[in-house]
């Protein structure tokens, strides 16, 4: 077992952008870089690997990029899976010189699996937070008739500084204490097995694709979808000049009609 | 010039506004099941409320009209803020407005406004500018590139900041020309013609992915084309038919770990 305390500045590092990111998912300025893609790109920066953080946080990004804390609605918290799974696997991929470790991708993917339950327990804790603010609105009541408006202000702090303690704290425990776990099960679990772990990566990465497909999915737009796949796939190919315009030029016609005969028609 | 530095004893000036605007960043920050948004609004008001009424008894009645119930888009809550304030300086200066008109209009607008935030920014906009981010990150030859980080947040901050200003501005100029101003911008169709723009460019990012993950003897976790084709045929299937993704990652993670074991 690695000792908890051996992954030092990194985790605090780690703890103090999930504190940020919980900020940032709903409570204040909601400007984005608590997302996947954000997130995973500052720990990889963190962690000294920000071509591995940035590719980890595309894949859930991806993954879960119809996931949002709205209104009522409390989502796992993804915050925390990220930085647990990106943090996680640069801190384990750290100590790969040391013989210990699978590759990173095998890592990446056993975390993730890892980080959704503990994500659900983090959204639990958001509820939480939530119901305790409903008294933080009645004491702001009661100091506004008392004539101290103020309350309003602090109100307001205190519950970004108790919701700012919750993500730190979430990510700075668990990676203390279920990382060293998970990299000892990792380092005793049969070769074949990991191995199968890492074919998982990528097709945890075509799984957020189709994801955005399900999203987006209009009947309407396949053609022009289809139209760019296959000009990019011969692209890719190395495909000759005249195939390129053939492609381009298929393109230009499949959005054409995309906008004439379906866009303005509404759908039946 | 004269609207920054109000002259006309009017405390509205745009610099005030500014300062609700710079405090619409934590509407949220307080959200709690019984009256959301409640605690956000009041501090968003209050700069304006200390001016705007300058009686004590007068300030706490009006603070405390605008600590209740409130619910609405964080980005779109700048047209509602501008045009509460707009007849809140009615109703202090004694001008034909009451302070049920304030209640009643912020009822009115919060619906139809998160309803349109939702289906624009949530749905549309931000899924959008994530795809370009990840395509830009992973996709564009050589090592992941931090651009598209970038991207994604010029992409999507962009609409977001000035929809919160604007709106601010323009719903304190307006007035009640702010709510058919809004019924006039034909959202849908935006909606619609970046969803045909997240497809034709999610259509060339598979295309990039099937060579960017293809397999490669030195590289063991990648399989070939016709196994992520069947993969992802078979993936698209079942998210059409409401398979959560979380659940389709623990299959694949399952069936991935058994295969590896079977081939030893």
């Amino acid at each position: 077992l690695i000792h908890p305390l051996a992954f030092n500045g990194t985790l605090v590092g780690l703890a103090l952008l999930a504190g940020v990111a919980a900020l940032d998912a709903m409570a204040a300025f909601q400007f984005m870089i608590s997302r996947p893609l954000v997130l995973g790109w500052a720990a990889g920066w963190l962690g000294g690997d920000t071509a591995l953080g940035l590719t980890l946080g595309c894949i859930l990004e991806l993954l879960w990029i119809n996931v949002l804390q709205v209104g009522a609605f409390v989502p796992p918290d993804l915050q925390f899976a990220t930085l647990f799974t990106v943090g996680g696997t640069l801190l384990l991929h750290s100590r790969a010189a040391l013989g210990e470790y699978p590759d990173p991708e095998a890592v990446a993917v056993f975390l993730l699996a890892l980080s959704i339950p503990l994500g659900f327990l983090g959204g639990l804790a958001e509820q939480r937070l939530r119901r305790l603010n409903i008294g933080l609105s009645h004491w702001v009541d009661r100091r506004v008739e008392a004539r101290k408006p103020g309350a309003i202000g602090w109100s307001l702090a205190a519950s970004m500084t108790v919701l700012f303690l919750k993500g730190a704290c979430l990510v700075l425990v668990s990676l203390m204490t279920v990382l060293p776990l998970a990299g000892f099960v990792l380092a005793h679990a049969p070769a074949p097995l990991v191995h199968g772990l890492s074919w998982a990566y990528w097709l945890t990465l075509l799984l957020g694709m189709l994801v955005v497909a399900d999203l987006f999915w209009n009947r309407r737009f396949l053609l022009p979808c289809a139209a760019s796949f296959g000009a990019a796939w011969l692209l890719t190919q190395g495909a000759g000049l005249p195939w390129r315009l053939v492609l381009g030029l298929a393109l230009a016609v499949g959005v054409l009609m995309a906008r004439s005969r379906f866009l303005l028609r509404p759908e039946v | 010039m004269g609207f920054w530095r109000q002259t006309d004893g009017s405390p509205v000036s745009g610099g005030r506004l500014l300062q609700v605007g710079l405090r619409s960043f934590f509407l949220q920050a307080a959200w709690n099941f019984e009256r959301m948004q409640n605690i956000g609004w009041a501090w968003c008001m209050m700069p304006l409320l200390k001016r705007l009424y300058l009686d004590p008894a007068r300030r706490t009645q009006a603070i405390k009209r605008h600590l209740e119930f409130f619910n609405t888009h964080p980005y779109l809550a700048g047209p509602i803020l501008g045009y509460a304030i707009r007849v809140e300086e009615k109703v202090a200066a004694g001008q034909g407005a009451s302070p049920a008109e304030v209640t009643a209009l912020k009822m009115g607008m919060m619906g139809t406004l998160a309803a349109l935030g939702d289906n624009f920014f949530w749905a549309t906009l931000r899924p959008l500018a994530a795809l370009l981010g990840v395509g830009f990150a992973l996709f564009t030859g050589g090592a992941p590139s931090a651009l598209g980080v970038a991207l994604f947040l010029v992409a999507f901050n962009g609409p977001h900041l000035a929809t919160r200003f604007l709106g601010l501005f323009q719903g304190y100029r307006k007035g009640p020309e702010i709510v058919a101003f809004l019924r006039r911008v034909n959202v849908q169709r935006l909606v619609l013609w970046m969803q045909l723009a997240g497809l034709v460019l999610l259509g060339a990012l598979l295309a990039a992915f099937l060579e960017f993950a293809r397999f490669d003897p030195g590289k063991p976790s990648r399989l070939g084309p016709l196994e992520y084709a069947a993969a992802g045929a078979a993936l698209l299937f079942l998210l059409r038919r409401k398979v959560s993704a979380v659940r389709l990652f623990f299959v694949i993670l399952a069936a991935c770990a058994a295969a590896g074991l079977l081939r030893g």
